[in-house]
């Protein structure tokens, strides 16, 4: 399985000085205008997701899948590989929003940073199934329209959360501290339900 | 080892394209080639052979039961993404190959000249397939499995990857499946010959006894009629005179002493078949 995850660490390590690139630039303007880098996170998270469905297009491309079913116990730990990718990236987006949340001082940042991480681990419990089934290209327009939700619930949130004044401050209730939790359990379905593909599936 | 390979009865059904009933094995120390024309089934046969494409019927069994871990597999198309370095290809497959060697894939890179900083996009078509062949030596497997691994490569790279083949043959523990529609590579470097055609096994054995087996005949229209259509496996007939592949060399000797019988190559077996299955 860690050939497949370093495979995958790779693949994304070539987006990651856009990633900082990006970071900079919020940074910038948040220190010299009155912009909210709460943005920053919402980025992230949809950065994030699109990243993991470029891992698809990146197998489709070069048929690794089924290169990667050639290798011993390959089709498990590929599904294997990329469930713990999306795990430590939840943790990543957690970890940074904590981290924004603390150094603006904002109030109720653990529900918060458990909203992103446990939101992204629902969005990927369900499009990594759509990628196993129909492969990166087909799946695509599964993935943009979920995207395209997501980041309309999250821009109205934030359009809203930013006229009351509030956005990067707001107090989130604490039973979203268990968003997390319904995540994880989320992901681990869909991770069954994706060795079931990937068993299946002729490559 | 006595076979390192074994494909029985195996069958695949696509709907619009059937594998009909394959059967053939692969000695320890030998090379098998498997022949055919686009869309005949070799692709289908090897992806079945590696649980790439799960069988409708059939058996396979792989080095006596060790299973994939002691294959080697390179594809037709090089595997690896276009972003990766040629370094991050040896990390990333040292985590997917038990018995992976970092230093035998230093060594290979080196042997092949591939640079370890350059990006797979960077490399020619060429340094693809021998990073693909270095990938699947760096493992030590004992059966090496080639599908179209020469097709698109110059005559010079060709030799070469060939050369690896056949220094990788000498322990008798190692075998190669070779698919290729190049015969004349095949014809160099092959002890078994299985000849797919139409999803079937057409032609398989050890080629030099196929190659002694079959003839050639080159001969007039009139030569030609006279010959029992049942030793003629298929024909070629043009203004100036007609080819023919004879099926039982020894048969029609005795029957037509007067006429004339060259050796066919494994690209004659492959266009007569064909054209006799047409006609």
């Amino acid at each position: 399985m860690t050939g497949f995850l370093k495979r995958d660490f790779y693949l994304m390590e070539t987006n990651l000085r856009f990633y900082l690139l990006l970071i900079a630039v919020f940074a910038i303007l948040a220190v010299f205008t009155d912009f909210s880098v709460a943005y920053l996170s919402i980025y992230l998270v949809v950065l994030a997701m699109s990243s993991v469905m470029g891992l698809f297009s990146y197998d489709d491309m070069s048929r690794w899948t089924a290169y990667g079913a050639a290798a011993p116990a390959g089709r498990m730990a590929m599904v294997d590989g990329r469930y713990l990718l999306t795990l430590l990236i939840s943790v990543g987006i957690s970890a940074f929003q904590l981290l924004i949340s603390l150094l603006e001082g904002g109030e109720g940042a653990l529900p918060i940073a458990a909203l992103y991480g446990g939101g992204f681990l629902l969005y990927a419990a369900v499009t990594l199934p759509v990628c196993y089934q129909f492969g990166g290209t087909k799946a695509r327009t599964v993935m943009i329209l979920i995207v395209a939700v997501t980041a309309a619930v999250m821009g109205m949130g934030a359009t809203a959360l930013q006229i009351s004044g509030g956005f990067g401050r707001v107090s989130l209730p604490a039973p979203f501290l268990l968003l997390p939790l319904a995540g994880i359990a989320a992901l681990a379905l869909s991770w069954r339900g994706s060795l079931e593909i990937m068993r299946r599936k002729e490559l | 080892m006595e076979y390192a390979m074994k494909l029985e009865h195996l069958t695949k059904d696509f709907g619009s394209f059937r594998l009909e009933d394959v059967s053939f094995a692969i000695p320890g120390g030998t090379i098998l080639g498997l022949i055919g024309e686009n869309g005949a089934g070799k692709s289908t046969a090897i992806k079945c052979l590696l649980g790439i494409l799960h069988p409708t019927s059939g058996q396979v069994e792989l080095l006596e039961g060790e299973g994939l871990s002691a294959v080697g597999y390179v594809p037709d198309e090089c595997p690896f993404s276009d972003q990766l370095k040629v370094e991050q290809v040896g990390k990333s497959c040292a985590g997917m190959f038990p018995g992976w060697e970092d230093e035998l894939f230093a060594h290979y890179l080196q042997k092949f000249e591939l640079p370890k900083g350059k990006k797979v996009k960077e490399l020619s078509r060429g340094m693809k397939m021998k990073l693909s062949i270095a990938v699947a030596l760096s493992h030590r497997p004992k059966l090496l499995v080639l599908d179209e691994a020469t097709s698109g490569l110059d005559p010079v790279v060709r030799d070469e990857i060939l050369d690896e083949f056949l220094a990788f043959i000498r322990d008798e523990d190692h075998a190669i499946l070779l698919s290729s529609h190049i015969t004349s590579d095949l014809e160099k470097i092959c002890d078994y010959v299985v000849y797919l055609h139409r999803g079937r096994v057409t032609i398989s054995g050890a080629k030099d006894e196929l190659l002694e087996t079959y003839g050639k005949l080159a001969c007039s229209g009139a030569d030609l009629a006279k010959v029992d259509p049942s030793l003629i496996v298929g024909k070629r007939e043009g203004e100036y005179g007609c080819q023919a592949l004879i099926k039982d060399r020894a048969a029609f000797r005795k029957a037509y002493p007067d006429l004339p019988l060259e050796v066919p190559s494994l690209e004659d077996l492959m266009i007569f078949t064909t054209r006799g299955d047409r006609e």
